[in-house]
């Protein structure tokens, strides 16, 4: 089982503990990643209120070093894979479109490639089944499964599963042995798109995140973006703030609960890097 | 109603304004006009309450034509891109698709004065000299850009978040650039329409 990494910006920068710990689960599961030579920015949702055409080509640009490779690609931050994902079904049924993009791209987009996410490679290419004796199950861990809004939305022609009411994360955290807690906020947004131009409009959507999170009794949250991440995690404090209440809720990307749960090192999954200590987390385990 | 009704429509604010039509250009078969202004897009936005018109009301007002209070309304700024409504519309209108081509047309006519305006334009700028992005570069050159003391405020409110991001290694000093980053320049000069203005 052979991978083209898009790793995104962020993992190779503020999401780094996001990047060695998929990679980490990865080597345990025999899952190979070969990380595409020179990818280039998706552009996020930014080069999308730009000028959505310029968004399309950047990501096709990505597209066409993965066909080379002949591989799927996987891209852990949801931001990249909504845009890589999104593009890629645009441009294979719109022939316009693929003809006027293709004339700005060193090589022509084929459309023989396809955009995964971690999640659904291990849900639907791994198997859970590969995860049945991990040495040290999350029991009694509560957790609250946080998809945020563009790892099932735009909803695909063929969608994976309910853009609304997704199940494959609580899935996975259930076959870890955590105890996953009732969180209908669960694909609601972060309001990561406006975290630095509108702070105050995405505290206000975190912090009813966070609370959800605590009032349904969970102990930590589990994310797969590093966006997600950064705007619960790094901007928590601001969000208590804002909210006039005391949060103190651990915010970790699932490949980390994942490497917990497997016995992976710490050297890999980076515990010490997210901003609210998941110390308790860690203690329960 | 008939056709010279829905001109009159047409009509109200602008007589050039073909909003709808370049909007139906755009997003192809998800032409707004077939919202039916059942608001289900409104109830779902998570960020309506901070909204002058809210997405329903944009929407009808593409339809009347208002180019001029759409694209410089700050709603399409406040769109987080979330989709929500999107995935909701009876009328299966992409309704966050629409929002993007506002945006796009706001920024292309040089109306777009909004933060996040600002803050997108600054991030494709970074992207497009590097390849890749560079937070530091965007946040300097976004806080640089406001006017006044507001830049120098806004920039003072991330620094004990900035030193907190530094001392957990998440900012990087130097930034990432690809190979070709010629490739992107070409890409920009094809497809940016910013380029033309």
């Amino acid at each position: 089982m052979k991978y083209a990494y898009y790793p995104g910006c962020s993992l190779h920068a503020g999401a780094k503990e996001y990047d060695t710990s998929w990679q980490a689960v990865c080597e345990r599961l025999g899952v190979e990643l070969s990380e595409m030579a020179d990818w280039s920015c998706c552009g996020t949702v930014h080069a999308t209120s730009v000028d959505r055409t310029l968004s399309l080509a950047l990501a096709a640009r990505n597209l066409i070093i993965a066909e080379a490779m002949d591989l799927e690609i996987v891209a852990p931050c949801s931001g990249c894979y909504k845009n890589l994902r999104t593009a890629d079904e645009v441009l294979k049924r719109d022939d316009d479109l693929r003809e006027r993009i293709n004339a700005g791209l060193p090589r022509p987009y084929q459309g023989s490639t396809k955009v995964k996410h971690p999640l659904y490679v291990l849900l639907q290419d791994v198997g859970l089944d590969k995860l049945s004796d991990v040495p040290r199950p999350l029991h009694g861990l509560r957790v609250a499964p946080y998809y945020g809004c563009v790892l099932t939305r735009p909803a695909a022609a063929n969608p994976i599963e309910d853009p609304e009411d997704p199940q494959g994360l609580d899935r996975l955290l259930r076959k870890l042995g955590a105890d996953v807690v009732p969180y209908p906020a669960k694909t609601k947004c972060c309001g990561g798109a406006v975290l630095l131009s509108h702070t105050d409009i995405a505290l206000d959507l975190t912090g009813k995140l966070l609370k959800q999170a605590k009032e349904a009794g969970a102990q930590c949250m589990a994310v797969a973006c590093p966006m997600c991440q950064m705007a619960l995690d790094a901007y928590q404090s601001k969000a208590e703030r804002q909210l006039g209440e005391r949060l103190d809720m651990p915010i970790l990307y699932f490949t980390q609960l994942m490497g917990l749960a497997m016995g992976i090192d710490d050297r890999y999954l980076g515990l010490g890097r997210l901003f609210v200590s998941p110390a308790k987390v860690v203690a329960q385990v | 109603m008939g056709p010279d009704a829905a001109q009159s429509y047409l009509m109200v604010d602008d007589p050039a304004s073909s909003l709808k039509d370049e909007i139906a250009v755009q997003v192809g078969n998800l032409d707004p006009a077939y919202c039916f202004q059942c608001g289900v897009c409104s109830g779902s936005c998570p960020t309506v309450d901070r909204m002058e018109y809210g997405p329903r009301r944009i929407m009808h007002m593409i339809r009347l034509g208002l180019a001029d209070q759409v694209l410089r309304s700050r709603d399409i700024w406040l769109c987080v891109s979330c989709f929500s409504c999107s995935s909701r519309c009876p009328q299966q209108v992409d309704i966050c698709e629409v929002m993007s081509v506002l945006r796009n047309m706001s920024i292309a006519r040089g109306v777009a004065k909004d933060e996040e305006a600002i803050f997108s334009r600054t991030f494709v700028d970074v992207l497009q000299r590097h390849g890749r992005m560079y937070e530091m570069e965007v946040l300097l050159r976004y806080y640089a850009s406001k006017p006044g003391l507001s830049g120098l405020v806004g920039l003072v409110k991330q620094a004990g978040l900035g030193m907190g991001m530094f001392r957990k290694g998440k900012i990087s000093l130097r930034p990432e650039r690809i190979e070709n980053a010629d490739e992107l320049k070409q890409l920009a000069a094809k497809f940016d329409r910013r380029e033309r203005h």
